[in-house]
């Protein structure tokens, strides 16, 4: 428990440089900015243009661009720098370290992905929006940003080219071919946190017709957690092993 | 001294390599070593590119053999990651977290190895390379040197019975490298396994009696480092002289015994010696008798990469 904290710790440190946060914190207040100048009436309700932008901006790209990047580099980085050999020379599981990077990495995503949906609760409240989707906002965002990094940490200690691949993925697999094929929506892992976090907004928002978009998904929390931390486990298992078998070249 | 025989083995070892080879693509990086090692201190001595580095990350299981194996305390480093409860590395990279304090690096390092050791263990980690003052600093304000030995008092600080450095001592300044030799020494005493690998012939003599030596990916030579001094003294050295009568500067330096070959040049002479200080000695003299004017005397080929392709001849 000692080293996952270390490694959970000092992960943190590494994730959250202060280029980082002033990026990444510039980028999560888009959708908040958008919501405050776009004008009610270029939608038929308040709530419409409100998850529109929150899903169109915040869930699509916000939360995936962040979590992609850091988790592409979370491992990647400390190949790249050489530090890789401190941690697996260690009498330690790798199941430690893999779920110590996981979960820390998820964690710096959740944050920015939370900050982002508070931001936009608090401008939709100050324009005088009824009802309260912060919530249901945060917890898609935090279970977005949790999938992401548990599928793209094993792919950034695998290659080098772990954040092309990984918006590759988000630009053509979920934004083109699962929008075409709704029944591939558990393969998009934002349409899996709006799943889970759309279960949680009010009854003014769960009408709206942007919530067609998790396809052949239903508006269920526990299920969405079920797949975010099953999904999680089981690449965390998987990059133990990686760790285990490959070279640290 | 032995070359690739039983002195590349010893009789207590806590690390064995067994016919190791490792290849990446075509080329061979390693080629079938057989050594081991135990308390004391060993130079793992050999030309930059001789493999050593890769031998090293084979032994801590970083890099899996393509033939032979590796065991550390009988034990497969890479399926038993409880040995390295009592072993640690020191890469040559600058494998340290800029955003840490040398502090904060040695008790990420203590966490990770025994989460019962205390903040004594990473003073006295810190004290012991002399990093006490500078500690609290970040590591990426630190020259190179100071890196360095931020690096050894992570690997000290759980007082491990097997130490692997790779060129430690690599942009330490004189004083702190006598330090950390003496640090080493000290370790050794106590009945710590030290291997240190190094390019610096002289590096490995103030530290090793034992060493293995590695060329193009072989075993070179292996066994006491006087041993190998005393066989280096009958490698033929080349040595270039610039003279203005190379004719009567050649005859006179064939009276000499450790002179073996002469080739006359335009401007010199090339000659072949096994022993360069009774030239040097040999031909001001020289010079002055015949009113020769001598403005170059220098060994052609001195480098360890070449005494080491000696040896390996010498060996077939």
């Amino acid at each position: 428990m000692i080293a996952f904290r270390a490694i959970f710790v000092t992960s943190l440190r590494q994730l959250f440089t202060r280029k980082r946060i002033i990026g990444f914190g510039l980028i999560t207040l888009l959708p908040a900015v958008l919501v405050a100048l776009i004008p009610a009436s270029s939608a038929d309700s308040p709530e419409e243009l409100f998850l529109g932008i929150a899903v169109e901006t915040l869930l699509k790209l916000v939360v995936p661009i962040i979590a992609i990047v850091l988790a592409s580099g979370v491992l990647g980085d400390e190949r790249t720098d050489k530090t890789l050999s401190f941690l697996t020379l260690r009498p330690i599981s790798r199941f430690t370290i893999a779920g110590a990077k996981i979960t820390a990495t998820a964690a710096a995503a959740s944050s920015f992905a939370a900050f982002g949906a508070i931001l936009l609760g608090i401008t939709y409240a100050v324009r005088g929006g009824v009802g309260g989707p912060t919530v249901g906002l945060i917890v898609s965002g935090v279970l977005s940003a949790t999938l992401y990094t548990s599928l793209v940490t094993p792919l950034g200690y695998l290659t080098r080219r772990a954040t092309i691949l990984a918006l590759s993925y988000l630009i053509l697999m979920e934004n083109v071919i699962i929008s075409a094929v709704p029944a591939m929506a558990s393969s998009s892992p934002w349409r899996v946190g709006l799943a889970g976090g759309g279960a949680l907004l009010p009854s003014n928002f769960r009408r709206s017709a942007v919530l067609d978009t998790i396809g052949t998904l239903e508006l269920n929390l526990p299920g969405a957690v079920i797949q975010v931390v099953g999904t999680g486990a089981v690449l965390t298992i998987i990059l133990g092993l990686l760790l285990s078998r490959r070279d640290n070249v | 001294m032995t070359v690739g025989t039983n002195a590349a083995l010893v009789s207590d070892a806590t690390i064995e390599v067994r016919g190791v080879s490792k290849w990446f693509g075509n080329k061979v990086a390693v080629s079938d070593v057989t050594c081991s090692f135990g308390p004391g201190i060993t130079g793992l001595l050999g030309p930059n590119g001789a493999g050593k580095t890769t031998l090293l990350r084979m032994m801590m299981g970083l890099t899996s053999p393509s033939q032979g194996s590796v065991s550390m305390f009988g034990e497969d480093p890479r399926r038993a990651p409880t040995v390295f409860k009592d072993v640690a590395f020191v890469p040559e990279d600058d494998a340290v977290y800029p955003f840490l304090t040398a502090r904060q690096f040695v008790r990420y390092a203590a966490n990770l190895t025994d989460g019962e050791l205390g903040e004594s263990a990473v003073t006295e980690a810190l004290r012991r390379v002399e990093m006490l003052e500078p500690a609290d600093r970040l590591i990426s304000d630190y020259s190179k040197g100071m890196r360095q030995r931020a690096k050894v008092a992570a690997a000290l600080v759980h007082n491990p019975r097997v130490l692997v450095l790779d060129e430690p001592l690599n942009g330490t300044d004189p004083v702190r490298r006598a330090s950390l030799i003496d640090l080493f020494k000290e370790l050794a005493a106590s009945g710590h396994t030290i291997i240190i690998s190094s390019h610096v012939l002289q590096e490995v003599e103030r530290l090793a009696t034992r060493v293995i030596a590695m060329v193009d990916g072989k075993l070179a030579a292996a066994g006491d480092i006087h041993a190998i001094r005393a066989a280096m003294s009958d490698i033929p050295y080349q040595v270039r002289i610039d003279t203005d009568t190379p004719r009567q500067v050649a005859a006179a330096l064939l009276s000499l015994d450790t002179v073996s070959g002469i080739d006359v040049l335009e401007r010199g002479l090339r000659i072949e010696t096994t022993d360069l200080s009774s030239v040097g000695n040999a031909l001001p003299r020289i010079a002055a008798d015949l009113d020769a004017r001598v403005t170059r005397f220098e060994p052609v080929d001195e480098s360890l990469e070449s005494v080491f392709r000696y040896l390996v001849k010498a060996s077939r």
